[in-house]
């Protein structure tokens, strides 16, 4: 399993200063994606996180290199593909594969089960019809899925099952690393944790670089390690799951978390509601990207773009005035009570 | 540790090879079988007499002497010569439309495929087509070639391709946003794979219907250029020959119109019925298969 | 706990006066071919008092929003309401005319969509939209239908409302849609508000903007909110209803539902969310999938997917009232005393 080289931070799939730009009707440019830096390392899950607009799917899809960026490297296993073209990247798709958010549209309703999650055996050319066929089955044995389903139609399945068959088509070329793009938000809640929990138990078991992507913070930090928060193309904040979540230092990071409704008694979170919309990535506005709609803005930030600095090993923010706003929710709440109760 | 049910299959997919579901198909394809019956009747057993005409039978009513139909201003036999008109009419039909299925398919996946300047010449070449005047360029077909079968049938396939390649165009250009398309090609699909295993499928109903309201259409067009004197070769039995010779016997002879009409009519509704027939069919399959 | 108590005073206080809208043994049927009826909603009962937030919560195919459109009159062919009752302010609705529905509706009852493109006409300003709508109730002059339509914008938040009266819905980001839908639902001060998922399409910032919007603008009205998102319900609703495969399987006030389930369903949607715990615990999901329309089921809808099941579960429990909450379950969980 160890055949793999990771860079020399570890990263087994790598963007660096990644910029994806598209043309907007009126020839004006969408940045969809503004230098972003993202690593992956083998084991790992990071969490991006962001609002529609925020061009996260974006950046699953240029890793991916379904989008051609205009700027910065996307690294894969020591290789830098970002230039690569169709051919030179069939070798290295089977190792590096994506789940779609929704399991009604990625999967094909003319096809059965069995050949949809065939599909990559037979693009890659893994073996004869028995061997692909045995595959198949253990594959759909792996997502907990019955072994009849395999000659039945999508259609005749829930969306929680669908999601099953597209996992269990990604995982079919053993993956090294896997981009997972909103892969529950389609699902019923009752469902969503079967899936979470399935991605987290493949994960452990095959060493997977996982990215996943999601507009939801209480799913990213219920399965990251680390999280990367993005705003309008750009990245804001950095770090572990529990630092991002706990001790939130962009003021975006606290808004989105304070945003997030959790069915806790009590545990609804200091509201810090933002005024107006995200701007449009056509026409951004200078300075600071989210300065319109930041409570702490000043007048610096309506001028001045601020980096995004390391303030203490892996964690990053990207604000003049970080940690001004204190976290909405108090993370270890319980640790305070469970340690004042045994001083009782 | 995880589930297991799967809702139980629904019971019926799979269509009856000869009697549909769809009523309208069936009624249509009973109808248009009666008609190539009848085409491969004729092709077995042909009458010595049904050209040649008796001219002491000139212009007989139906019934008269054993002539079903009647017969023409020639004493020919109008149900030998409407038969003897299926080759004509019904073999131009379905050869231009076979023609113009397969050159609009494939300028039609071509746009849909390609997003650069390919697509742009496609779509040019789509409304140049359809500008371009149909009767001048049959006029021009019979002056060079002269009338017979082959330069109808490709006059009507050139003309009524840019149809078909419209609606591929567009219909593939759907398909290939969906997203299993973009999956199978993250997977490593090669194109190719893509084309046959993907977007075919998917468009196959399209053609299908397409090419049955077409073939009615080129069957009404091809009478319609016989009619004028630039389809089938002046005694050959076409329908459109054969409504062209009614013309002047309209008051005495008002079968001579009555029976080529007739066929080309039951010819057109039998086909307009497949046409929706499949279109019913594949929006069932379609409900069935997206829920 | 004294909060909790506090609310359920208030609650039975208010429970003295008549309810605004009552709900008895409503059943939805859709006739399906060669096949027995399918049942949306499958006999829900439930009342609705003055300023109350009652939550209907389930999952896509529980039948929360087939009640909603039950009390609009508006149940898509060929569904029908078949049996139960539906009574708006002492009068029934559920037998109306069409004529007489677009009276109650709009003047009697607000709607607000999940998608605000389905509730407004894309090829119409927003201005005649709500003009429309006041005129057609209220007997005023066109001039009075403008203020009180710039009143109506202004009121819920947007911005520069007098330009927006000229604005087309496409024109208006998702956030701003969602605000002229509650103009419009607000503007002939209706006594009931039908809200079917008005948070959904919304993104989580302007998701928290809309909420806000509704705790501020409509604490003294009266709404059925139907949502799937236990978080969104429990942001502004007084009580909840848990539905699955078209039963109400618990009813309560909101705190007590949250930290007391009483049905395994509610507990299993609990457990299944995640909240921001720095443990993380494994999430624990609800095994299987939701029932179908072909899944004949004779007893308790959930007791394919309930770990707590026994044979007693082939019967179907009614819904019966534990500490004062209606639960329909035979092996009710412990709830916050457990």
């Amino acid at each position: 399993m160890n055949d793999t080289t990771p860079s020399s931070n570890g990263y087994l799939l790598e963007a660096v200063d990644l910029k994806v730009t598209f043309r907007a009707p009126g020839g004006r440019k969408l940045h969809a994606v503004d230098t972003i830096s993202i690593g992956v390392r083998p084991g790992e899950t990071v969490g991006l996180v962001g609002e529609s607009g925020s061009g996260k799917s974006t950046v699953a899809l240029t890793l991916m290199r379904a989008h051609e960026p205009e700027g910065g490297t996307i690294v894969f296993d020591g290789q830098d593909i970002t230039h690569f073209n169709e051919r030179r990247l069939k070798p290295i798709r089977p190792r590096l594969q994506m789940v779609f958010q929704d399991p009604y549209s990625s999967l094909d309703p003319r096809m059965t089960v069995r050949r949809i999650v065939a599909e990559p055996l037979k693009a890659h050319r893994f073996g004869t019809r028995v061997q692909i066929n045995k595959r198949v089955d253990d594959l759909l044995e792996q997502v907990g899925l019955p072994p009849d389903a395999a000659e039945r139609l999508p259609a005749q399945f829930s969306g929680g099952q669908r999601q099953r068959i597209a996992i269990a088509r990604s995982l079919a070329l053993e993956p090294k690393a896997l981009i997972a793009d909103e892969p529950v938000s389609a699902l019923d809640v009752s469902i969503q944790a079967q899936i979470i929990n399935l991605l987290r138990n493949l994960q452990d078991r095959l060493n997977i670089a996982f990215l996943v992507i999601a507009h939801d913070l209480a799913l990213i930090h219920q399965i990251s390690d680390r999280i990367v928060v993005m705003y309008l193309g750009e990245a804001v904040e950095e770090g572990t799951a529990d630092d991002v979540v706990g001790r939130p230092q962009h003021p975006y990071t606290v808004a989105l978390l304070s945003a997030t409704p959790v069915p806790v008694v009590g545990g609804d979170a200091e509201r810090i509601v933002l005024t107006g919309d995200p701007p449009s990535p056509i026409n951004r506005p200078n300075g600071c990207r989210f300065h319109p709609r930041c409570p702490v803005a000043r007048d610096r930030c309506r001028t001045d773009k601020p980096p995004l600095v390391e303030i203490e090993p892996g964690r990053k923010v990207a604000c003049f005035y970080s940690g001004e706003m204190p976290p909405p929710r108090d993370l270890w709440a319980h640790e305070k009570e469970e340690s004042a109760s045994t001083g009782d | 540790m995880t589930d297991a049910a799967v809702p139980k299959a629904s019971a019926g997919f799979r269509m009856p090879r000869i009697w549909s579901e769809s009523m309208q198909l069936n009624i249509g394809l009973i109808i248009f079988s009666i008609i190539v019956l009848s085409l491969l009747t004729q092709l077995f057993i042909i009458p010595s007499s049904y050209l040649d005409g008796e001219l002491t039978s000139r212009l007989k009513p139906p019934g008269w002497g054993g002539h079903v139909f009647g017969t023409d201003q020639l004493g020919r036999d109008l149900l030998f010569r409407v038969m003897g008109g299926l080759p004509w009419s019904l073999g131009i039909a379905g050869m231009s439309t076979l023609i113009l299925a397969v050159i609009g398919t494939l300028v039609g996946l071509t746009g849909a495929w390609y997003q650069n300047w390919i697509r742009t010449v496609v779509l040019l070449a789509i409304s140049t087509f359809v500008a371009f005047p149909f009767l001048v360029l049959a006029l021009v077909m019979v002056a060079v070639v002269g009338r017979g079968y082959w330069p109808i049938t490709l006059t009507l396939g050139i003309i009524a391709w840019p149809a078909v390649a419209r609606v591929i165009y567009a219909e593939g250009r759907a398909l290939l946003q969906r997203e299993y398309v973009l999956a199978a090609k993250l997977f490593g699909v090669s194109q190719w794979s893509i084309l046959f295993v993907h977007v075919l499928p998917g468009i196959r109903p399209t053609i299908l219907v397409m090419a049955a309201f077409l073939f009615a259409v080129m069957l009404i067009l091809e009478s319609a250029l016989s009619f004028l004197g630039l389809g089938a070769p002046l005694n050959e039995p076409s329908w459109g020959n054969m409504l062209a010779d009614s013309r002047q016997y309209l008051v005495n002879a008002p079968w001579m119109m009555f029976v080529p009409a007739g066929a080309i009519v039951s010819a057109v509704i039998s086909l307009n019925l497949i046409g929706d027939g499949i279109a019913e069919i594949s929006r069932k399959r379609a409900r069935a298969v997206e829920v | 706990m004294s909060m909790v108590a506090e609310k359920e005073s208030t609650a039975s206080n208010d429970a003295a006066g008549t309810p605004i809208l009552s709900v008895r043994d409503l059943v939805v049927e859709f006739p399906r071919p060669n096949n027995t009826p399918f049942r949306a909603v499958n006999g829900v009962s439930f009342e609705l008092r003055q300023g109350e937030t009652l939550g209907i919560v389930g999952e896509s195919g529980s039948g929360k929003t087939m009640i909603a459109l039950s009390i609009l009159g508006i149940v898509p062919l060929p569904g029908r309401i078949i049996e139960g009752s539906i009574t708006l302010l002492g009068k029934r609705i559920d037998n109306l005319s069409l004529a007489e529905l677009q009276k109650v509706r709009g003047n009697d009852v607000g709607i607000v969509f999940q998608d605000p493109m389905t509730g407004l006409n894309p090829v119409r300003n927003v201005g005649s939209q709500l003009k429309e709508s006041v005129r057609r109730h209220q007997h005023v002059s066109a001039a009075e239908a403008t203020e009180i339509a710039f009143h109506a914008l202004d009121d819920v938040g947007i911005p520069a409302a007098r330009d927006r009266l000229k604005a087309y819905p496409h024109e208006l980001s998702g956030g701003l849609r969602q605000r002229v839908m509650i103009a419009l639902a607000l503007i002939n001060h209706p006594d009931l508000i039908v809200a079917d998922e008005p948070t959904t399409a919304l993104d989580s910032t302007i998701q928290a903007q809309i909420l806000d919007l509704l705790r501020a603008r409509l604490d003294k009205s009266t709404i059925i909110m139907i949502t799937h998102d236990l978080g969104v319900a429990a942001e502004i609703c007084d009580r909840i209803s848990v539905m699955y495969a078209g039963r109400m399987v618990e009813t309560g006030s909101i705190a007590d539902v949250l930290s007391g389930p009483r049905h395994p369903y509610t507990e299993g949607l609990l457990a299944a969310v995640p909240k921001f715990d720095v443990r993380r615990p494994t999430l624990v999901p609800i095994p299987g999938q939701p029932p179908t329309a072909d899944d004949a089921i004779t007893g308790c809808s959930f007791a394919p997917r309930c770990t707590h099941a026994q044979s007693k579960c082939n019967e179907r429990p009614e819904l019966e009232l534990i500490d004062g909450r209606p639960v329909s379950c035979w092996f009710p969980r412990p709830g916050a005393a457990g």
